[in-house]
C-alpha cells in the first residue's frame, strides 16, 4: 500500500470509474446486439426476397389457371404479411392481370384482415402509413369501399399523401374527385404542375368534362387553371375549344402560353387563325409558343409564318421557327436553305446553325435562358 | 521535500484524471446533441423541398472555388463530379496554386482550356497570376494559374474572380453528393441572418468513383482510414453538430464551406499568414458577427447531412503531418483571437466556445501526453499507485472507446446505417480500437505541432500524399 496522501483519491472517482466500466460493458453489449440484429435483418431480407420471388411466380401461375388453390394456399402461409406488396408488384409489372383478380384473391384465401389493416392505415397518425396505404389500396380493395376515404385524403396536411390519394383516385377513374384534385394539389412549381397533369391524364378522356366544368366555375388565374388547360390539350379535347379560346386574351401571360400550347396539341383547323394572330404578339414568349404550336399543324400555310419568325428580333423565336421549318420536311428545309444567304444576317445565321446541327433541344417551346 | 513532491504529483494526477472525465463527458453530450440536431433536420425537410430549391429562380447562384496544389491524382475526377452537381446556377473556379506536377496539363487536356482576359474588381493582394482560362467544353469552368502562395492565397484569388454572391470553398480532393449544394444553400434561403454554412465530411477512401460519379459508398479498405472514419463520425459528424446546436461551432471545414461573398470580403478574406485558413476564417466571421451586432445576430449554419467526402491519410507519416498541421492551425488562431476568451462581448462563443476549443482541443494533446508519461513514471518511481494507472486506462481509453462506439451505434439508428454485417463489424472494431494506440499516436503528432508553432514558427503543411479514388473494376 502507498503511504497516506495529502489529498486522498476521492471515493467519487472510484465510483465514476465503476460507472465507466458499466457503461463500457453496456456499449459492448449493445454493439454485439447490433451485430446480431444486423445478421438477423440481412438474413430476414434474404428469406423474404426468396419468398417474394416464389410467391410472385405462384400467384401468377394461379391466376393463369396453372396452379391449384390448395398448392398456393400452402406456400403463401409462411409470410402472409408480404402478400399485399407482392400482389401490387404483380399488377404494376404485368398489365394482363387486373385489380379485380387481386381483390378476389384476398377474399378467396381469407386474407381480408390484411386489406382491412391497410384501410385502417388511411386514418393513421403516421403520414408514411397513410401515404403507403393510399398507393396500395386501389390494387387490393373494392373501389366503392375506399374511394370516399381517398377523397377525404385529398385534404390531408401532407402533400405527398394528397398526391398518392389523387394518383389512386385516377387509377380507379373516380371522376367526382377531379375538381377536388384541382383544388387541393396544385402548387405554383413546375415539378408539381407536371405531377398533377400526369395524375389527371391518368383519367384519360374521362377527365375532360369535369375539367371543363371546373373552368366554367372557377375563373381567374391560378395554378389549377393552368393545369386544367394543359390536360385539355393533352387529351385533344375539341369540345373544350369554346372555353380555351378566351384564354388567348387572358391578362396572365402564363395562362395565354398554356392555352396556346393546348391549342397546338389539339390541332383543330378552327384555331389556326387565333394562333396566327398570337405569332404576331408583342411578347416574344407568346410568339415563340405560337410558332411551336403552329408547327404541329404540318400545313404549308404555316411556312410563311415560320419564315417571318426567322427574322424575329428575339433569338428564341428565330430558333423555334428554324427548328419548326426543319421539321416540316422538304418544303421547310428548302425555305431554310433560301435564307442561308439572306441579307438579314440573324436569319441566315440561324438557318445555317439549324441546318448544320443534328441537335434539337428537348422542349423547344419556351426554353428558359 | 519528498512529501511535497509526492503530494504535488498526486494532485496533478487527480487533475489530469478529472480532465479526462470532463473531456469525454463533453464529447458524449455533444454527440447526443448532434444526433438530436440531425433528427430535427431530417424531420424538418418538407416533401419536394429540394426540387423547389432547384427550380426556384430565387435560389442564389454559387461560385465554387477549388484550390489545387499538386492534385494531379484527384483534380479531374473532382471536377467531373462537381460538373454533375444538381444546382440551378453555379460556376467553378479552379485555382492552380503553382502546382509542380501535371495538374494544369491534365486540366488543359480534359477540359480544353482557352486563355481569357476577364476584367475583375480586385479585393485582395495575391501572388502574381500567370494566366486565366475558360473551358471550351464547360463555359462555367474557369481555371486560374498562379504562382504558389498556399491555400488562403488561392482562395482569395478565386473569390476575386467569382461573380456570384455565394462562395463555396472545396478542396481538390473532395467529392460532393449530387444535391450537396441544394442542401447547403437551404439555411441561406431559410433565414437572411445566415452568412455562412458548413456541412458534414466523411472520408472518401472507400468510395468507388467512375467519371466523377460516386458509384458505391463503401467503407475504406485499410484500417488506418477506418480509424479516421470513426473519428470523423464522432468529431465532424456528431460533435460538430452538437457544438452548432449550442452556438459554439468555431470551425467551418475548409473542404466544404459556403459563405456569402460580401462577408468573405468584409473579414479580409482568408488569412495568408495563418497555418490553415479555415479555422481562422470561421473565427474572423464570428468576431465580425459579434463586433457588428445589429438588431439580430448573424449566424453560421451547420448542415447535419453528409454531403462531402474528402481523402484521409493512408500512411502514419501523412497522418502525423496532418494532425500536426491542424493543431498548429487551432492554436495559432486561438492565440491571435485571445481577446475573445471569457469575454461576454462575444456571447456564447466567448464564454463557452472559445474556452472549450482552448482547453479541450488546443491543450488536450499536452494534457493527454503528460498523463501517458507522468502516471506510469510516477508508478515506476513509487510515487503513484497502480490504482492511478488503472484509472488512467479507464478514463483515457475505455471511456474514449465508449464515446466512439456510441457514435457508431447512433449512426446505425439513422438512414446511413451499414447494409452489410462485415462493414458494421469493421466499424465497431475501429470504434473500439481507436483509443488503443491510434489516438495516442496523434496526440504525439499534435504535441510536436505545438512545438513547431510556438518554437519553430512553422507554417507549411509538411508531408502529404494522395492515393486517388477507387475506380470501377
Amino acid at each position: 500500500m502507498q503511504k497516506s496522501w495529502f489529498i486522498d483519491i476521492p471515493e467519487l472517482m472510484i465510483w465514476v470509474a465503476y460507472g465507466v466500466l458499466v457503461l463500457f460493458f453496456v456499449i459492448i453489449l449493445v454493439s454485439v446486439g447490433l451485430i446480431f440484429f444486423n445478421i438477423y435483418a440481412v438474413r430476414r431480407e434474404k428469406t423474404n426476397q426468396i419468398f417474394r420471388n416464389k410467391a410472385r411466380k405462384e400467384i401468377e401461375a394461379y391466376w393463369c389457371g396453372e396452379l391449384s388453390k390448395k398448392s398456393l394456399s400452402e406456400s403463401i402461409q409462411a409470410h402472409p404479411e408480404l402478400l399485399i406488396g407482392i400482389v401490387v408488384q404483380i399488377l404494376e409489372n404485368n398489365p394482363k392481370f387486373l385489380p379485380i383478380q387481386s381483390i378476389h384473391f384476398f377474399q378467396e384465401f381469407n386474407l381480408n384482415d390484411l386489406v382491412n389493416a391497410q384501410v385502417k392505415n388511411l386514418k393513421s397518425k403516421d403520414w408514411r402509413l397513410r401515404q403507403k396505404s393510399a398507393s396500395i389500396l386501389p390494387s387490393v380493395a373494392l373501389p366503392e369501399t375506399i374511394s370516399p376515404l381517398l377523397i377525404q385524403l385529398l385534404q390531408d396536411d401532407i402533400l405527398t399523401v394528397r398526391l398518392s390519394a389523387a394518383q389512386s383516385l385516377a387509377k380507379l377513374k373516380i371522376v367526382d374527385a377531379v375538381p377536388l384534385i384541382l383544388e387541393q394539389l396544385p402548387l405554383p412549381y413546375e415539378w408539381m404542375e407536371k405531377k398533377v397533369i400526369g395524375v389527371l391524364n391518368g383519367y384519360g378522356s374521362l377527365a375532360i368534362r369535369p375539367i371543363m366544368e371546373f373552368l366554367y366555375s372557377q375563373p381567374g388565374a391560378s395554378a389549377a387553371e393552368k393545369i386544367a388547360i394543359a390536360v385539355l390539350g393533352d387529351q385533344k379535347a375539341d369540345l373544350a375549344l369554346p372555353i380555351l379560346i378566351p384564354y388567348l386574351d387572358h391578362a396572365d401571360i402564363n395562362m395565354r402560353i398554356a392555352c396556346i400550347k393546348s391549342l397546338g396539341k389539339i390541332g383543330s383547323p378552327s384555331t389556326f387563325r387565333n394562333l396566327m394572330f398570337a405569332s404576331n404578339d408583342a411578347s416574344w414568349e407568346i410568339r415563340s409558343s405560337a410558332i411551336h404550336a403552329l408547327a404541329g399543324f404540318k400545313n404549308s400555310d404555316v411556312i410563311p409564318i415560320l419564315k417571318r419568325g426567322l427574322t424575329d428580333s428575339v433569338w428564341w423565336v428565330r430558333y423555334n421557327s428554324a427548328l419548326a421549318l426543319k421539321e416540316m420536311g422538304e418544303e421547310g428545309v428548302n425555305a431554310l436553305r433560301n435564307y442561308k444567304n439572306n441579307s438579314d444576317s440573324f436569319a441566315s445565321d440561324m438557318s445555317l446553325m439549324v441546318l448544320e446541327t443534328e441537335y434539337v433541344l428537348p422542349d423547344m417551346n419556351l426554353i428558359k435562358i | 521535500m519528498r512529501e511535497i513532491l509526492n503530494n504535488s504529483v498526486h494532485l496533478i494526477i487527480q487533475i489530469i484524471l478529472f480532465y479526462f472525465i470532463t473531456l469525454h463527458l463533453i464529447y458524449f453530450v455533444l454527440i447526443i446533441l448532434g444526433f438530436r440536431k440531425q433528427r430535427k433536420y431530417q424531420d424538418a425537410i418538407a416533401f419536394g423541398e429540394f426540387k423547389r430549391i432547384a427550380e426556384s429562380p430565387l435560389t442564389l447562384p454559387i461560385s465554387i472555388v477549388i484550390s489545387a496544389y499538386n492534385e494531379e491524382k484527384m483534380i479531374v475526377d473532382t471536377l467531373l463530379n462537381i460538373l454533375q452537381l444538381n444546382y440551378p446556377k453555379f460556376e467553378i473556379i479552379v485555382v492552380n496554386d503553382g502546382s509542380a506536377d501535371a495538374t494544369l496539363a491534365l486540366l488543359q487536356e480534359h477540359f480544353q482550356l482557352r486563355v481569357i482576359h476577364p476584367v475583375i474588381k480586385k479585393n485582395f493582394e495575391v501572388k502574381p497570376i500567370r494566366a486565366v482560362y475558360r473551358s471550351a467544353l464547360h463555359p462555367h469552368l474557369m481555371v486560374i494559374d498562379k504562382e504558389n502562395g498556399r491555400r488562403a492565397d488561392a482562395n482569395n484569388t478565386g473569390v476575386d474572380y467569382a461573380k456570384y454572391p455565394l462562395i463555396c470553398q472545396i478542396d481538390a480532393d473532395c467529392l460532393l453528393e449530387k444535391d450537396a449544394l441544394l442542401r447547403m444553400v437551404r439555411p441561406f434561403l431559410d433565414s437572411s441572418k445566415v452568412v455562412a454554412a458548413t456541412g458534414m465530411i466523411r472520408p472518401s477512401n472507400g468510395l468507388i468513383v467512375d467519371q466523377g460519379e460516386i458509384i458505391r459508398r463503401d467503407l475504406p479498405t485499410g484500417w488506418l482510414p477506418m480509424l479516421q472514419y470513426v473519428e470523423y463520425l464522432r468529431s465532424f459528424q456528431w460533435a460538430r453538430a452538437g457544438l452548432s446546436e449550442i452556438g459554439c461551432m468555431m470551425c467551418m471545414s475548409g473542404a466544404y464551406t459556403l459563405i456569402k461573398k460580401d462577408m468573405f470580403i468584409k473579414v479580409g478574406g482568408a488569412n495568408i499568414n495563418a497555418v490553415v485558413d479555415d479555422f481562422e476564417l470561421t473565427v474572423s466571421v464570428l468576431r465580425y458577427i459579434y463586433e457588428h451586432r445589429e438588431s439580430e445576430l448573424m449566424e453560421i449554419a451547420f448542415v447535419p447531412d453528409p454531403g462531402c467526402y474528402s481523402e484521409v491519410p493512408e500512411t502514419w507519416k501523412a497522418l502525423a503531418s496532418q494532425r500536426n498541421f491542424w493543431q498548429r492551425a487551432i492554436l495559432q488562431s486561438l492565440i491571435w483571437n485571445r481577446v475573445m476568451a471569457f469575454n461576454p462581448k462575444y456571447g456564447v462563443i466567448g464564454m463557452v466556445g472559445y474556452p472549450y476549443y482552448f482547453f479541450f482541443e488546443a491543450l488536450s494533446a499536452l494534457v493527454e501526453l503528460s498523463a501517458y508519461l507522468l502516471i506510469p513514471l510516477a508508478y515506476f518511481w513509487g510515487i503513484g499507485s497502480l490504482q492511478d494507472v488503472v484509472l488512467l486506462f479507464i478514463f483515457g481509453s475505455l471511456l474514449g472507446s465508449f464515446v466512439s462506439l456510441s457514435a457508431v451505434v447512433l449512426q446505425e439508428t439513422t438512414r446511413f446505417r451499414q447494409a452489410e454485417t462485415k462493414a458494421l463489424c469493421r466499424l465497431l472494431i475501429s470504434g473500439f480500437l481507436e483509443n488503443f494506440g491510434y489516438h495516442q499516436f496523434h496526440v504525439i503528432a499534435r504535441v510536436i505541432g505545438i512545438y513547431d508553432l510556438l518554437i519553430r514558427g512553422k507554417l507549411a503543411y509538411g508531408y502529404r500524399t494522395r492515393s486517388g479514388y477507387r475506380k470501377v473494376t
